[in-house]
Parts: structure tokens; C-alpha cells; sequence
């Protein structure tokens, strides 16, 4: 009885702690201070959850950027004032992911980024939208959420709809004439369901007809009924839409029952654009394609990003990274022209944001339309060869030569 | 208890322990009624001289006290153990926001659909489980079944928006329920916390009240006094709906964006548990104490530990174990607990010699 | 036909590791009268020390079978000690609600442990499936099967030929009578739950070959073994082996007449049709 009211003593000192500092008037106001030495970057991922490994990745990239921004001597403009971020987890769940954005607010960021789910992006949008704080999209590719008029936030990467017809496009212009079906599988949360819509709309534009349409749930344990509906149908073309493991599972069943295609392609696809993917599975996904948001591989400063990513963190960089990774240059490079911290400059720099030295495989400049999304936004068409992941379309971010049918 | 004589007299001692007392005709005695006055004039005060920041924290605890006070008025007064709240709180927020962005009808006129929604349903739910005689952890299992099929059928039905979700537009129109700023949302939760907390006060006092508590103390015994135990479960339940799905309206226009996974999620029907267990199931106040800690906590934890991935969910998870470890009956039931234990070590005192009462 | 039996061995042969965890809930149930909310993240917590054991001593999953049954069993065993035991007594919802708090702080605790990246088991020459003609297996799934009926076997035989087993019988008929009998039942309530661990765990360590491990890969089997222990009668064996075959099954055959989303919906109205028609479950006693 007695360890119990230790315990319970205890624990009364702990609740009366938490409740001291979450009770206690926040010191810092809302906003910044304008000549603070140090700017604050808030970053809201999901950093517990099904998705802390991509979350990792982008937060990794982000700080690897803004040690590189201070180490060159921080932002000019403003007497070499140092970036800090600032991490948030949004635990996968979307109002944690607001009062996390409220917190970041609180407690001084001039701009927030996340978030990686569009679910909890939009949230955290609504809030920053609420606060007059900028927000910057890292990755979430759902369209609707930037056709609510909001005047706060901006996204570098292409949308679901971008992605959906680049794909339309490109692979009309590069399939071969034996090309004739396809099946189209994807997962059926927000981020497939998006471009699986438009691409299943538009197929007949690039002359394939379309077999089928199969749906699974991303957290599914097995795909194999999937699989043996795909091996009845025989398709010369197979589109997958899907996160990393539901991937891995989709190709790990195909594999075994060693159903091959002459062309398979994902589209901004978790699994086949990731580096474990192609270390996993090895020849067997040998010429898989993607389309994808990528680096720009033709560009030195590309080269030396992969590079430094890999000494610090012991890691490849994924894709997701590398957004988290621009974002912040954007954000340098709005400071830089704002001159100020303060949320309202910050995002009227932005608003006029043209930047041409960038590592994104997109032709032309970082620049926002009225709806805060990136005009040049474009998705490339990457292909694994000899177990690397080379851009293969359009010709402007070319590495290597497209191979069709093995 | 409330009979015996303090030795010495001791103002603070004597409102302490009035203040935890619990009466036994059910009234509030003054100094209770002092300590929520103080409290409700804390919160309504509260956007003087708190940030904007910490009022959202403010109205976290409001509302999610407000959902476990719907919880509490099902599962903590009739003994019917839900796991599946999320279902009507996620229809009340469909209900409102599809109505507003798909047909433009108002929020408020939503709100109202979505509670007698939520109501059917809810009167559904309640007739196969009670009509089956569902109890216990298999009515648990089965709540939380039905919430997984609203999940899926929210999630593959275009009509519904499916995976995408609604999103509502940001305005500062209170006709639209918006209620433009922090403070505005604040106080509208918490009216909506006041008045079902002072509607869960004045049942308990009612013949029904005595019902539902009868109900969960024995069914069996109940019945054979002649209560009708499926008329009262199932006006428990479809209440307890009814004013779920208010919160779910709430958290639409508040967070201004919903889809399948946020509102049918298990973890939200957790969240509308966890408050009742701390602060103490089937307790009129015990969902307000324990919103009004476990918040304060997971903000605390979050902010705190955001450098240390997953730290903060293992203090969070550390916490709720080791609180239902030590006090299985919530904080109420905890503090009631320990008052006996002193009044008795008092007794003991006076009849036994001072040298052995010292051990 | 061919997509048709195709379905159905994928079916039954996923259900096996279905069933083996489910098992666990079922026997647990069975015993103390909880409802494990942490069953899920203990399976993730099989698949990670079937990983950690084979990437460490570079030996398949099925070797290192024993050494995770033994983890398993003891913090299963010091799971039901520490924080069960105390709370035997008290409402139900406290237990439901523990387990589901152990559950946040076992997901976590992994994540903080081995990080987020996804971990893969590969086991020699399991690559490809064994061919029938059109038809193909599996060999991690059929391996998995097999070494579910065997441990279910012997379950079978611990709690019906052996003095521990008879105690366990005898806890989950009447405690108090238990009791009086010289039984120490907070002790067989730890076996007893260490013992449903392991079901969780091996079910785990099976499934490592199959799929990619991440703090939350177990979550997803989390309510469809409650599904198949509830669907197969809470406490009874055979009910939840046969069940988990069934509901392997039907999913398998709902992905592929319904579309893989609509699966989930199929076993959840089963669920609820049990709970109403038969709640002792398919094997259970007579309907109260």
C-alpha cells in the first residue's frame, strides 16, 4: 500500500508539472520577432506511425539544408540571422497535426512545412490559414486542397493531377505498339484514389485499353487474390499506385508466381522509386518504371546533395527528402528577399518566388501561380537499371536510354 | 463521514474535504459549487489572459471533455461499454459538412440532421445488440465493428466523397458556425460542455437516472423490479449518440476538414474513453477532470520530447497504464478512496495508544 | 475456377497465421476474461525478435522459432505480473483500457528502439512459389501453416494432458474454486497469458518471411483475430483454427468478387452476425 502512494504521489507531481507548463501563458506571442538572430522553421511530419520512415527522411533532408544555409553564413539580408527548425509530430492524425502547427506558431516559426498526408495537411493548412502564417506543403499531392482559396499556403511538389497526366502523356508517347492492356492497381486511401480517378478517365487517350481497376487497402496483410486476378488478366501494362510496403508485398506475390509484363510502371509510387526497393528485390524489378517527382539528376548540386545526405545519415535519400530538402531554400530564398521574419513578409516573398537554381527535375523556375502551387511543377519518368534508378524521360533530365519490353 | 467533528478547526481542511466529498442525496454542497465557479470564470476569462496557442489548448480539453461527457452518459451511467463512439461522432461531421458543401444547407440546420441521424443509427445499433442481449466486452467488440464497417463504407462510396474527404471553407461567419476567432469557438464549446454536464447532473437526481445506475449495477436485479432495461439502454445510447455526433459537427467546423480515417478511426473512439477513466467513470465531473489532465499531458509530452521520435508516445502510453494501475476507480474514486483510508486512520488513532499508531 | 481455388488456398493458408493469433486472444479471453487490446503490437514485437534473432545468428525465422517463443513467453508472463494481476479484480474496461495503453508504449518503444526503416527477412529459396499446374503456393505461407498446426497441437496438448493445463481449465472455469484447490492462480494467469503471447509472437515470426516489418505492421491483424476468437467462440481452440481458415477464406474470396476495399467489410458484418446469432461463437455452446 505504501509503494502505491509513492506512486500516486509521484505521479500527482507529474500531472501538476504538465499541467504548470501547458496551463502557464505561453512567453513567446504568436508570430516573430522582426530582427531575431534566429528564424524559426516549423516542420509538422508524421514522425510515430505508419509513415515515420518517409517522415525521418523528409526532417533529415530539411535539416541537412538548414545546417548547409547557416554554415554559408545564414540569410544575408538579415545580418546573417542563423534558420532553426523546429519538429513537430502530427502522429499520423490530423488534429494532433493542428495543435501541433498551433504549437510551432506559438512558439515563434515564421512558416510551417509538413506534411506528408494530405488528410493532415489540409488540417494544418486550415490553422496556419487561420493564424496568418505561411505554410509550405513538403509532400501531399490531394488537388482539392489547394482549390479552397487559401492565401497562406504553397506546394513545390506536382499534384495528383499532374502526375496522373504527365503519365497520360508520356507514356503515349513512349510505349511501344505491343503495348496493347493494361491493369490498373492501386491502393485506396487518398493519395491513389486521387490519380487512379484521372489516370482510369483518361487511358483511352493513350491507346491502351484498360482491363481493370482493382482497389486493396494500403495496410493490407496480403495481395495474393490481387495477384491472381492480375495473372488472369494477362496485361501487357501494369500501373501500381502505392506506398512502400504494400508495394514490396504486390511485387514479392508477383515474383513467386513469376508473373512478368513487358512494361510495369507505378506512378509517384512508394515502393519501386525507393533505393531499399531495388536493393530488395534486385533483378526482378530490373527496367520497372515510375513516374515521379524527382532531383534532377543532370545537376552538380544534385550530386553533392545525394552525397552529403549519405555520409550524415548513414542513408540513400529517398524522394520524399528531397522536397523537404527545397522547401527550405524556398523559404531562405523568401527571407532573403523579405528581409524580415515576420509571417506577412515572409509570404509575400514567396508569393513572388522565382527560383532557377534548383535540384527538382522540373523544366523551368520555382514559381507560384495564385493558388499557391508551382507552375513548372512536373513529374519524370524514372526507370531501374542495372539496379539504379535513372531518369529515362523527357529527354531534358534524361540519364539514360528507356528500355522497353525485357 | 459527513457527521464527524474536526478536532481542531480548520477552514482549508473542512472545505478540502467537503469539496471531495460526495453527498449522499446527490446535491452539490457549497464548497464544491465555489471550486466550479472559480473554474468556469478561469475559462471564461481565459482569452484575456491567454494566447491565442494556449486557448486552442483550452478548447481541446473543452471538447474533448464534451465527447467523454456523451461517452459517460452511455457507457459510465448504464454500464454499457462502447468502443465504438466514433461512429456517431463521425456521422454527426459527415451529416453537417456534406449537407453545407454538397447542398449549402447551414451548419446549424446540419447539426440538427446529424444528431437525428446519428439517432437512428444509434436506435439500429442499440436494437441488434440489446435485443440480442450483447454485454459486456462482446458489446464493446460489436461497436467497434460497426464503426470499421462506417469506415469502409465512408472510405469506397463516391457519394460520400470517399478517400478524399470534405473540406469546408474558412469564413468568419457565425451564422456558418465559425464563430471567427478562438474565443468565439471557445465559449460555444464551452456552452456545449455546461449544458450536458448540468443535464448529467440533474438525471442522476431523476427516477431515470436511478435507472440507468441500477442498470449497471445489476441488470438482472433491475429487471426483476420491474425497470425496463431495454427501454433505458436504448434511450442511453441514442442520447449519448445524439450529442456525439454534436461534437463531431464541432470538430468539422473546427478543423474544417474531415475524411474517413479521422472520424472513424478506433483511436477517436479512445479518445472519447480515456478522460472517463481517468477522472472516473460514471462520475458527473470525472470526464472534465481527466480531459482536463491527459490534454495538458500529450501537449506537454509532444512539445517536450519532439526531438526524441516516439518518446513522447511511450510517456503518453507510461502514464495511462501506470494511472489505471493506481487508481482502477479514476481520480474521483481515487481521492474518495483515500479520504476513507484517513478518516479510518483517524478512528484507529483515537481508540489505539499514539506509540502504536506511529507504524 | 482456377482464380477460384487459387483463392481459396491463398485464403486458407493466410488464415492459418490468422488463427494461430487469434488463438492467443481467444485463450487469453478464455482464462482471465480480457480482451487484449495489445495483441497487434505484440505480434509486431514477434516479428521484430524473429528478426533481430536471424540477422544476429544468420538463421532463418523457423529456427529461430524457439528463442522467440521463449521472449515471448516471458514478457507475456511479466506483462500479466506487473500490470494485469493488480487490476484482476476491477471493472473490465480498466483491463481493456491497459492493454490498449500497452499497446501505445509497445509500438513506440519499438520505433524509438529500431527506427522507422522497413526490415525484411529473406529465407533461402523462397523466392518462388511451388507450381501445381495454374495453381501456386506459397512456401512461407505453407511452412507457416504447417508449423501452426503443429504448435497448435501442441496448445491442444498442454491444456488437456498436462497438470498445468488442467489448472489452466480449472482458472478458467471458477478462480475461487481454483483457488481452494491449491491452485495459485495469479501464477497460472501469467502462464496462461504468456502462453497466448507466444501465439501472438510465433504468428509474428511466421509472417516475417511474407511482408515487411515496421513499428506497425501487427495493427493490421489486430481486430480481425478479435474477428476470428469471437467468430470461433472466446476460449475455445478449435473454434478459433477453424474460424481463422474460414475468415482467411472469405476475404480472400470478397478481394476477389468485391474488390480488395470492400473485404474488410464482409468479415466485420460476419462479426457483428455471430455476435447476434450465436455469440458463444461457431464451436461454442448451445446460443445462451
Amino acid at each position: 500500500m505504501k509503494k502505491r502512494r509513492v506512486i500516486s504521489t509521484l505521479l500527482a507531481g507529474v500531472m501538476a508539472a504538465a499541467l504548470m507548463t501547458g496551463c502557464g501563458d505561453a512567453a513567446q506571442t504568436g508570430g516573430a520577432g522582426t530582427d531575431t538572430a534566429v528564424i524559426k522553421i516549423g516542420s509538422v511530419h508524421p514522425l510515430t506511425g505508419s509513415y515515420a520512415y518517409e517522415a525521418q527522411s523528409i526532417i533529415n533532408a530539411q535539416k541537412l539544408a538548414v545546417e548547409e544555409i547557416n554554415a554559408a553564413g545564414g540569410i544575408k539580408s538579415m545580418g546573417g540571422a542563423k534558420l532553426e527548425l523546429v519538429t513537430g509530430d502530427s502522429q499520423a492524425s490530423a488534429d494532433t497535426g493542428a495543435s501541433e502547427t498551433e504549437r510551432l506558431i506559438a512558439e515563434g516559426c515564421s512558416i510551417v512545412t509538413g506534411t506528408f498526408q494530405s488528410g493532415v495537411t489540409l488540417t494544418c493548412m486550415q490553422k496556419a490559414e487561420q493564424n496568418e502564417v505561411p505554410f509550405l506543403v513538403t509532400v501531399s499531392n490531394n488537388v482539392a486542397m489547394f482549390e479552397n482559396g487559401f492565401e497562406w499556403c504553397f506546394r513545390i511538389q506536382p499534384n495528383a493531377n499532374v502526375f496522373a497526366e504527365d503519365f497520360i502523356q508520356y507514356i503515349s508517347e513512349v510505349k511501344t505498339d505491343d503495348i496493347k492492356t493494361a491493369v490498373l492497381i492501386h491502393e485506396d486511401s487518398l493519395t491513389g484514389t486521387d490519380s487512379g480517378d484521372i489516370i482510369s478517365a483518361n487511358m483511352g487517350a493513350t491507346g491502351i485499353e484498360l482491363l481493370d481497376r482493382i482497389t486493396y487497402s494500403a495496410s493490407t496483410s496480403t495481395l495474393s487474390t490481387e495477384v491472381t486476378k492480375i495473372a488472369e488478366l494477362k496485361p501487357d501494362l501494369l500501373i501500381a499506385i502505392g506506398y512502400f510496403a504494400d508495394t514490396s508485398l504486390l511485387v514479392k506475390e508477383l515474383n513467386e508466381r513469376g508473373v512478368t509484363f513487358k512494361m510495369v510502371c507505378g506512378v509517384a509510387n512508394g515502393g519501386i522509386s525507393d533505393s531499399k526497393f531495388v536493393a530488395d528485390f534486385g533483378e526482378s524489378v530490373e527496367n520497372f518504371l515510375d513516374l515521379n517527382y524527382r532531383f534532377n539528376p543532370n545537376s552538380d548540386k544534385t550530386q553533392s546533395l545525394l552525397e552529403s545526405y549519405k555520409t550524415k545519415f548513414g542513408d540513400d535519400m529517398s524522394v520524399h527528402a528531397v522536397w523537404g530538402y527545397e522547401s527550405i531554400y524556398v523559404i531562405a530564398d523568401a527571407l532573403e528577399r523579405a528581409e524580415s521574419s515576420s509571417p506577412a513578409a515572409l509570404r509575400d516573398a514567396l508569393k513572388t518566388t522565382n527560383i532557377e537554381d534548383h535540384v527538382l527535375a522540373q523544366p523551368g523556375a520555382i514559381t507560384f501561380d495564385e493558388k499557391g502551387e508551382n507552375v513548372n511543377a512536373a513529374g519524370v519518368l524514372v526507370q531501374i537499371q542495372n539496379g539504379k534508378h535513372v531518369v529515362v524521360y523527357p529527354e531534358q533530365f534524361a540519364e539514360a536510354e528507356l528500355i522497353v519490353g525485357k | 463521514m459527513q457527521t464527524e467533528k474536526n478536532n481542531t478547526p480548520n477552514f482549508l481542511g473542512n472545505f478540502l474535504k467537503k469539496a471531495t466529498s460526495s453527498t449522499s442525496n446527490g446535491k452539490l454542497n457549497i464548497p464544491q459549487l465555489i471550486v466550479i465557479g472559480v473554474a468556469c470564470l478561469a475559462v471564461l476569462l481565459a482569452p484575456t489572459y491567454l494566447s491565442n496557442y494556449r486557448l486552442n489548448l483550452v478548447i481541446t480539453i473543452l471538447t474533448s471533455a464534451f465527447f467523454a461527457q456523451c461517452w459517460n452518459l452511455m457507457s459510465g451511467y448504464t454500464g454499457q461499454f462502447s468502443f465504438g463512439h466514433a461512429a456517431f461522432f463521425g456521422l454527426g461531421a459527415y451529416t453537417s459538412s456534406i449537407l453545407y458543401v454538397d447542398f449549402g444547407v447551414n451548419p446549424w440546420i446540419g447539426l440538427v440532421c446529424g444528431m437525428a441521424v446519428a439517432g437512428i443509427v444509434a436506435a439500429i445499433i442499440g436494437y441488434l445488440s440489446f435485443h440480442y442481449n450483447l454485454k459486456g466486452d462482446y458489446f464493446a467488440l460489436a461497436t467497434m465493428a460497426f464503426c470499421e464497417i462506417f469506415r469502409v463504407i465512408f472510405k469506397n462510396t463516391d457519394f460520400l466523397h470517399g478517400a478524399s474527404g470534405v473540406s469546408i471553407k474558412f469564413s468568419k461567419d457565425i451564422g456558418l458556425m465559425q464563430f471567427g476567432s478562438k474565443a468565439g469557438f471557445m465559449y460555444a464549446a464551452f456552452v456545449l460542455l455546461a449544458l450536458l454536464t448540468f443535464g448529467m447532473y440533474k438525471i442522476r437526481r431523476t427516477k431515470m437516472g436511478l435507472y440507468f445506475v441500477a442498470i449497471r449495477e445489476n441488470e438482472d436485479a433491475a429487471k426483476a423490479l420491474g425497470i425496463n432495461a431495454f427501454k433505458y439502454k436504448m434511450i442511453a445510447l441514442i442520447a449519448s449518440a445524439m450529442f456525439s455526433a454534436v461534437a463531431g459537427t464541432f470538430y468539422a467546423q473546427y478543423y474544417l476538414y474531415i475524411d474517413p480515417n479521422i472520424c472513424f478511426e478506433s483511436a477517436v473512439s479512445v479518445s472519447s474513453i480515456t478522460p472517463c477513466i481517468i477522472g472516473g467513470v460514471g462520475t458527473v465531473f470525472g470526464p472534465i477532470i481527466g480531459a482536463a489532465i491527459l490534454e495538458p499531458i500529450s501537449e506537454f509530452t509532444n512539445a517536450a520530447l519532439s526531438n526524441f521520435v516516439g518518446l513522447n508516445m511511450v510517456v503518453y502510453g507510461l502514464i495511462l497504464v501506470v494511472v489505471i494501475m493506481v487508481m482502477p476507480k479514476g481520480l474521483i474514486g481515487l481521492v474518495q478512496d483515500l479520504k476513507v483510508k484517513f478518516m479510518k486512520k483517524k478512528k484507529d488513532k483515537k481508540s489505539k495508544s499514539p506509540v502504536e499508531a506511529e507504524g | 475456377m482456377n482464380a477460384f481455388l487459387q483463392a481459396s488456398i491463398d485464403g486458407i493458408l493466410m488464415g492459418g497465421v490468422y488463427a494461430l493469433a487469434a488463438l492467443g486472444i481467444s485463450l487469453i479471453f478464455g482464462v482471465m476474461k480480457i480482451t487484449n487490446f495489445a495483441h497487434g503490437a505484440l505480434i509486431t514485437v514477434g516479428m521484430y525478435v524473429a528478426y533481430e534473432v536471424c540477422t544476429l545468428l544468420n538463421i532463418t525465422p523457423y529456427i529461430a522459432l524457439p528463442i522467440v517463443m521463449v521472449v515471448m513467453f516471458i514478457i507475456g508472463y511479466f506483462i500479466q505480473k506487473i500490470c494485469l494481476n493488480p487490476l484482476m479484480g476491477v471493472a473490465g474496461h480498466n483491463q481493456l483500457l491497459l492493454t490498449q495503453g500497452l499497446a501505445i508504449i509497445l509500438e513506440n518503444l519499438i520505433l524509438v528502439i529500431f527506427s522507422a526503416g522497413y526490415k525484411s527477412v529473406s529465407v533461402p529459396g523462397f523466392d518462388t512459389a511451388i507450381k501445381l499446374g495454374d495453381i501456386t503456393i506459397n512456401k512461407p505461407k505453407l511452412v507457416a501453416f504447417i508449423f501452426v498446426t503443429v504448435i497448435t497441437i501442441g496448445i491442444y496438448v498442454i491444456l488437456n494432458k498436462t497438470d498445468l493445463g488442467k489448472a489452466i481449465r480449472a482458472t478458467s472455469v471458477q478462480p475461487e474454486g481454483a483457488t481452494l484447490m491449491g491452485i495459485v492462480v495469479p501464477r497460472i494467469n501469467q502462464i496462461a497469458f504468456g502462453l497466448g503471447i507466444v501465439c501472438a509472437g510465433v504468428a509474428g515470426a511466421l509472417l516475417t518471411p511474407t511482408q515487411y516489418i515496421f513499428p506497425t505492421s501487427g495493427n493490421t491483424y489486430s481486430l480481425k483475430c478479435f474477428v476470428i476468437a469471437v467468430f470461433g467462440g472466446l476460449g475455445n481452440i478449435w473454434g478459433a483454427i477453424v474460424a481463422g481458415l474460414i475468415i482467411g477464406a472469405v476475404e480472400s474470396f470478397s478481394a476477389l468478387y468485391l474488390g480488395g476495399s470492400w473485404s474488410e467489410l464482409v468479415v466485420y458484418l460476419i462479426f457483428i452476425l455471430t455476435l447476434i446469432i450465436k455469440p458463444t461463437g461457431l464451436l461454442g455452446k448451445k446460443a445462451r
